[in-house]
């Protein structure tokens, strides 16, 4: 490999400016929101602030943000956690076991994945009505499950097929018994899998707002995306009230991204080296 | 051999699921019509109102309303459920067909109503309806095909060229009446390094509808207007193209940067001054200080053929009750609440949006001379219309915005632009 001593400076150049492209945006919210409503209107979004202040951010707590917040962990977390442990049992049922029609059942619910969700919101609504769980947190966690554990089972299935058929079979013959597999050899082995999935199902279910709107009416029960669409107004909106409850809404996933960080990188090369 | 075989097998799980799926769909939807005692034990006093005023004053006014229609009906228990403008237009048609609907909604009089009341979705309301104090236009307006009062109007706006009176100060220059003047005055503005008009379009292009219903009324007539929209004439029509040709003589005065302005950057350049003019509806000045709302006026669009009888837009606000709301009587009692004077003052009053109640007998609680001006000039229309969506639809509107956005960069392709406008119209109505 030749190396000048030019190309790294290149490299080096052209990916900085890509990361300033890509960060810009982001900083522009956050500069948004630190500024006051009049300095904006006056002066326009691309102006340099003023002063900063931290009003907005009160401001949209006090328009009722804690609550929805609390409504969307209320829902993502169980969803999260149900989703998983729904998820790794059938994948691990469906990789290691001889279920009649297993490749049909995998694609099956694959291919409902695939379907766009717009197709399935007045069915499903319908369908929640019939059961008695329309506009209720516990609708919302039934549905957002049900809509993704199909790539997760996916998913999870692939990866447990690479785990070496050996380490099963030695805990078989420990007298270990199907569930015991899977609690005590399984599981442990996915984990990297799990926590990169537990984290993309975190953000996906947290940012949701399609079913959302669809599924929910009652104001107090909202996550946190429509209640901060419904901060905007018709015609105006206090755009650096909407970029704090923005900033605030992104915390949560942050957080959860930052925390399964190695998990996540690693779980993005599953099956890679097949 | 592997591969064939999968993707097979593959392809008949997908037609499997995809069966399943709409079998399941079918299945939801069919059953939909039978009541299901999944209720949250509503009984019948309870009432609720779900409305699209997302601003802080309007949700206060909107909760005062309730709160007062509470203390003269004490047997009812209102509650306000408010939902963002976009998606409560998004929920409307399921929340229509919900077993147990809301059971009164915020809505607007026009096409998109009386569709709803053919489909027999919106509560007849004609024994609260006043016998008086709407004017006969409110009337009709609230009157569906098979003549039920199906809607009652509270509030209504206007359209207008609004400028700032002291800029305008400034320039020297004075209302324009005629289509000439306006362009003089353009010219004129232009001249001294203002941008004479403002159209925002990066998120706001139906603002395009204001300017081709106010040519369209001027040139051809309401009549011609709503036939138009209504689907009984064609956008290829010589007379759709002569609007299309005046409209030509003042693009070159639109603010050029205006193609990427959101419509509150935009605002923001007309309140400092660095566009004169914009045609709008007075909720432009909504969220403007205090003395930039003391400072602005408007002019009616201007008069391009005096033959023409003049219209003007007014859209009318106000609320429905839904059919198969659980309380029709508590539902019924509020509609006739929201109708009085009284009412329609009070919410007037905390909102502070410059909106005119439409029972003529009502007083503008926080009159200005802009609010008067804007009623007389309504009130001296040979004909009102709503605005293009209302009179139409949305799917309309957005094969209008297509049209007029590529109309707006490309003038000249104006014969082809006509026709896909045409296709695209008849395309959305055989949706």
């Amino acid at each position: 490999m030749r190396t000048t001593g030019r190309r790294p400076w290149l490299f080096h150049g052209g990916m900085i400016a890509l990361a300033a492209l890509w960060l810009l945006p982001l900083l522009l919210v956050l500069v948004t929101s630190l500024r006051t409503f009049d300095d904006l209107a006056g002066a326009g979004l691309a102006s340099l602030p003023e002063s900063l202040t931290l009003d907005p951010y009160s401001q949209a707590l006090g328009a009722g943000e804690w609550r929805s917040i609390v409504n969307s962990l209320l829902i993502t977390v169980p969803v999260v956690v149900v989703t998983l442990v729904l998820a790794s049992m059938a994948a691990y049922g469906l990789a290691r076991h001889r279920i009649p029609f297993r490749r049909t059942i995998l694609l099956l619910m694959l291919a409902g994945n695939l379907l766009p969700a717009q197709l399935l919101l007045i069915p499903v609504l319908k369908l929640t009505e019939q059961f008695g769980i329309f506009d209720s947190r516990i609708g919302m966690i039934v549905v957002l499950t049900a809509v993704g554990l199909g790539f997760y089972t996916f998913v999870l299935h692939g990866f447990m097929r690479g785990i070496p058929e050996e380490v099963t079979q030695a805990a078989k013959i420990d007298g270990a018994t199907t569930f015991g597999v899977y609690a005590r050899i399984v599981l442990p082995l996915t984990k990297p899998a799990m926590a990169a999935l537990g984290s993309l199902a975190f953000t996906w279910t947290f940012n949701d707002l399609l079913w959302a709107v669809t599924l929910l009416r009652d104001e107090t029960k909202l996550p946190v995306t429509p209640a901060i669409l419904g901060m905007q107004g018709q015609y105006f909106s206090q755009w650096n009230v909407v970029a704090a409850a923005t900033v605030i809404a992104a915390i949560p996933t942050v957080v959860v991204f930052l925390r399964f960080q190695r998990y996540f990188i690693s779980g993005l090369l599953i099956g890679s080296s097949k | 051999m592997t591969h064939l075989n999968v993707s097979r097998r593959g392809f008949l799980a997908g037609v499997g699921a995809l069966g399943a799926v709409s079998a399941l769909g079918a299945c939801a939807t069919s059953t939909s019509s039978r009541p299901v005692a999944t209720g949250s034990g509503k009984g019948s006093s309870a009432l609720l109102l779900k409305s699209r005023e997302t601003s802080d004053k309007s949700r206060k006014a909107m909760q005062a309303l309730l709160d007062e229609f509470a203390r003269l009906n004490p047997s009812y228990k209102p509650t306000l459920n408010t939902m963002e403008a976009a998606a409560f237009q998004q929920q409307i048609r399921a929340d229509l067909t919900l077993a147990t609907p809301p059971d009164v909604l915020t809505w607007f009089a026009g096409e998109i109503a009386n569709n709803f009341a053919k489909q027999g979705l919106m509560l007849d309301a004609g024994s609260v309806f006043p016998a008086k104090g709407y004017s006969e236009q409110f009337t009709k307006l609230s009157t569906d095909a098979t003549g039920k009062k199906i809607f009652i109007p509270t509030n209504y706006y206007w359209w207008g060229v609004f400028y700032r009176k002291s800029q305008f100060e400034k320039w020297g220059a004075a209302e324009p009446k005629t289509w000439d003047e306006f362009i003089a005055l353009c010219k004129t503005l232009k001249g001294k390094g203002v941008s004479p008009l403002a159209l925002p379009l990066s998120d706001s292009s139906w603002l395009t509808a204001s300017w081709f219903d106010y040519l369209n009324l001027r040139i051809n007539g309401a009549a011609f207007h709503r036939s138009l929209l209504a689907g009984q004439e064609a956008y290829t029509d010589p007379r759709v193209a002569k609007v299309l040709d005046v409209w030509h003589e003042v693009l070159p005065y639109f603010d050029p940067a205006g193609k990427g302005l959101a419509f509150q950057e935009s605002s923001a350049k007309w309140q400092q001054g660095k566009n004169a003019m914009f045609l709008c509806g007075p909720f432009l000045a909504d969220a403007m200080p205090a003395d930039v709302k003391q400072d602005i006026s408007f002019f009616q669009f201007p008069i391009i053929d005096p033959a023409v009888p003049v219209a003007e837009e007014a859209p009318l606000d106000g609320f429905f009750a839904s059919a198969h709301s659980a309380n029709p009587e508590g539902a019924k009692a509020f509609l006739g609440y929201a109708a009085t004077p009284a009412a329609q003052e009070l919410y007037l009053r905390i909102s502070e949006n410059t909106l005119i109640p439409a029972n003529s007998d009502a007083k503008s609680p926080l009159s200005t001379p802009l609010i008067e001006k804007g009623r007389a000039m309504v009130a001296g229309a040979a004909d009102v219309t709503q605005f293009f969506n209302r009179d139409s639809n949305d799917d309309q509107l957005g094969a209008l915005t297509t049209a007029l956005v590529r109309f707006i960069d490309k003038p000249g392709e104006a014969p082809g632009i006509l026709e896909q406008w045409q296709s695209d119209s008849a395309k959305a109505r055989g949706n």
